[in-house]
């Protein structure tokens, strides 16, 4: 038996806290011995565990209680509270775990410390402070090392000077070979290039919330006629956990989640016709958030690939950044998930512009009655009037989205000249009714104006006898505003429920 | 919703993933007598030999907590590493990958030395006038051991009392059978088996 026997229980039962929160509790001390403590502190800190080398955040130490006699047979009570980080939030996968500790340890000199440690879970809350910047880029959620000092930087460079002198030298030697791979890279570039033309990807943003819509489009036009087996996406989450140093180094991986796409398969590519595909879908709800340790790494890719037979395939990988939804906040360049995005994924009632708003309860009752394209609504065909203001607002700012948002209630008759139709991987709105529909993209007919309308799967068979060309009439509900192609996003509404 | 890790096995993590130094020493199963009998001797050196996972950083880990003031060093592959000047016992880890001169400056000084390595440095060391003691880290390594390190394993990260799964002897047969000495391969294998365990159980 110890000295003494501590305990830790948190105020709140489940444990959890959001990220940026006050955690409470207390700590109970029952004492088995006289003991003479030297205090007693508390420390609180983030670990990693699993296959990887552990990593873990700064400790944060607290004392509890200052140097003091204890009899046997006393109970103590000490309440405690720590700020707890906004990241890393609580993780566990396979490879990885991130978990948050709250330990306590009386001080006993020259003897054993009695001491304590209780778990945690953070969930996703308030950004990092310095999780600031564009959605275009990657931004660092781990804070930057300590800068090295000057002697440190020009050791470093004098190495590097050196080791870039013996590659140097080393290099006249390996110059056939370099030429070699060169050579052959060139080659690649210059043979893809001369069937592709130059390839343009566009994607809508790097740093990307789970359940967002995504759509990325590539285009190019064929300098030769020629064969691809497919046009095709892969999304790929991956955890990377590195264990032991030097020869003992091994590298755990573990998928967590790929998705593939194919838009286009099999088919002949015809010289100078530009091939324009487009990939859209909803991110898929994980809470496997990207992680960037040493040697801990959830990451996220996705990659586009022409597979051309017997032929270099043409590739282009582009990491991606998953955090969650409120990390979004502070970051601008690209819309966040708007609330029509969420609402979408309800079973409530759409709502109108001209009928009060029903709350939670109100459009869950009407629910058991009708489905929620039957209530009565007015019908609004004002389409080509919001398409007017739109063009009269400035492109850049959130003008455009506002307008989208405000006019998301309405069910709008659509006639839409058809560019292309594509299939959906997952849903770009939590409704199962689209998960496996379509998405139309083209223009509003009469205008300039480019929508995508992501279709009930009910709805497939029609949509597949669309062609390019077409006039599409059909009654829609916005989404919102996609700022990178200028579009409207909007769903078709079930003509015929009810 | 996000539980507390391995609570459903009254753990609190897995028990076969990466430690810390310090939480590996803590575990270390080792036999020290004679090592630490012989280390009482001037300038004398205690080499640990063994292949990859035979548990020869845990020794010299399990050695190094005897010595205040020790130095410890771990040579990685393809590196050249610095030999700490001060600190008495010297470690180091993966002695086999010092250099020559490194080799006829460490192994002819007077401090006292503990290696481990792949190679066999005993006739040079004797040459160089040092008191030896070779260790093979396997050599208690048996089905016993392998039973009470793993089991060992699981009771460091129990979360709460009450019952926690544990190794049967029959399932340390069969490791010994499949690994050998590789007690890493082993913990990497029963790392696999926990993550898909459900419920409290003998394995």
């Amino acid at each position: 038996m110890s000295k003494c026997d501590l305990r830790i229980e948190f105020d709140r039962k489940d444990r959890r806290f959001i990220g940026g929160e006050t955690v409470t509790g207390r700590v109970y001390i029952r004492v088995n011995e006289s003991v003479r403590s030297s205090g007693i502190t508390l420390t609180h800190q983030w670990r990693t565990h699993g296959r990887g080398n552990v990593a873990s955040g700064t400790k944060e130490t607290i004392e509890l209680e200052s140097a003091r006699s204890y009899s046997p047979g006393e109970e103590h009570e000490l309440s405690f509270s720590v700020l707890s980080p906004s990241h890393p939030v609580t993780y566990h996968g396979t490879m990885i775990n991130v978990d948050h500790y709250v330990s306590v340890q009386m001080n006993v000199p020259w003897a054993f410390n009695p001491k304590a440690e209780e778990d945690y879970v953070l969930v996703p809350g308030e950004p990092p402070a310095h999780f600031v910047g564009s959605r275009n880029e990657i931004i660092a959620l781990t804070p930057a090392a300590g800068t090295s000092s000057i002697v440190g930087k020009v050791v470093l460079g004098v190495i590097v000077a050196v080791l870039l002198l013996v590659v140097a030298a080393f290099a006249l030697f390996l110059l056939p070979v370099i030429l070699l791979i060169a050579g052959f890279i060139w080659f690649r570039r210059k043979a893809l290039a001369g069937r592709l033309g130059e390839v343009k990807l566009s994607i809508p943003h790097v740093v990307v919330a789970p359940g967002e819509q995504w759509t990325a489009r590539i285009q190019f036009q064929p300098r030769k006629q020629f064969r691809i087996n497919s046009i095709g996406f892969t999304l790929l989450g991956k955890e990377s956990a590195t264990s032991g140093s030097g020869t003992k180094a091994k590298t755990h991986t573990h998928k967590i989640l790929e998705q593939k796409l194919v838009v286009r398969a099999n088919d002949m590519l015809t010289a100078g016709e530009p091939v324009s595909e487009e990939f859209t879908f909803a991110f898929p709800p994980t809470d496997a958030f990207s992680l960037e340790l040493s040697d801990n790494k959830v990451q996220w890719t996705a990659t586009v690939r022409i597979d051309i037979p017997a032929f270099p395939d043409w590739s282009k990988t582009q990491p991606i950044q998953v955090v969650p939804e409120s990390f979004l906040r502070n970051l601008t360049d690209a819309p966040l998930i708007t609330s029509a995005d969420r609402d979408a994924s309800l079973p409530g009632t759409p709502n109108t512009s001209l009928a009060p708003p029903v709350t939670a309860s109100e459009s869950l009752e009407s629910d058991d009655e009708e489905s929620p394209e039957s209530v009565a609504q007015e019908i609004s065909s004002n389409l080509l009037q919001l398409v007017a203001t739109l063009n009269a607002a400035p492109r850049h700012g959130n003008a455009r989205g506002d307008m989208i948002s405000h006019a998301a209630d309405q069910i709008l008759d659509a006639a839409i000249l058809i560019d292309r139709v594509t299939s959906l991987m997952g849903a770009p709105v939590k409704d199962p009714r689209y998960e496996y529909g379509k998405s139309v993209t083209g223009t509003i007919d009469g205008t300039d104006q480019a929508i995508q309308v992501i279709t009930l799967e009910s709805q497939n068979n029609e949509i597949d006898d669309l062609r390019r060309g077409d006039i599409w009439q059909t009654q829609i509900m916005l989404i919102d505003w996609d700022s990178l192609y200028n579009r409207i996003n909007a769903r078709q509404i079930d003509e015929n429920a009810g | 919703m996000t539980a507390l890790p391995f609570s459903h096995l009254n753990l609190r993590r897995n028990p076969f993933g990466e430690l810390t130094a310090v939480e590996r020493t803590a575990l270390a199963l080792v036999e020290s007598g004679d090592a630490l009998r012989h280390l009482a001797l001037p300038r004398s050196v205690v080499q640990v030999i063994g292949e990859k996972g035979f548990g020869k950083t845990t020794h010299l880990l399990a050695l190094a907590a005897h010595f205040a003031d020790n130095a410890y060093i771990h040579i990685p592959e393809g590196q050249r590493a610095a030999i700490p000047e001060t600190g008495e016992p010297l470690l180091i880890d993966e002695a086999q990958r010092l250099t020559l001169a490194q080799r006829w400056q460490t192994f002819r000084s007077d401090r006292r030395l503990i290696l481990g390595t792949h190679t066999d440095f005993e006739s040079v060391l004797r040459r160089a006038g040092r008191p030896i003691l070779t260790i093979a880290a396997n050599q208690f390594t048996n089905e016993l051991r392998v039973h009470t390190l793993l089991n060992a394993r699981i009771q460091s990260a129990r979360r709460d009392d009450g019952p926690i799964p544990s190794i049967t002897l029959s399932t340390a047969s069969k490791l010994l059978a499949q690994f050998g000495s590789d007690i890493r391969s082993m913990e990497h294998s029963m790392y696999d088996t926990f993550q898909q365990l459900r419920n409290i159980q003998d394995v």
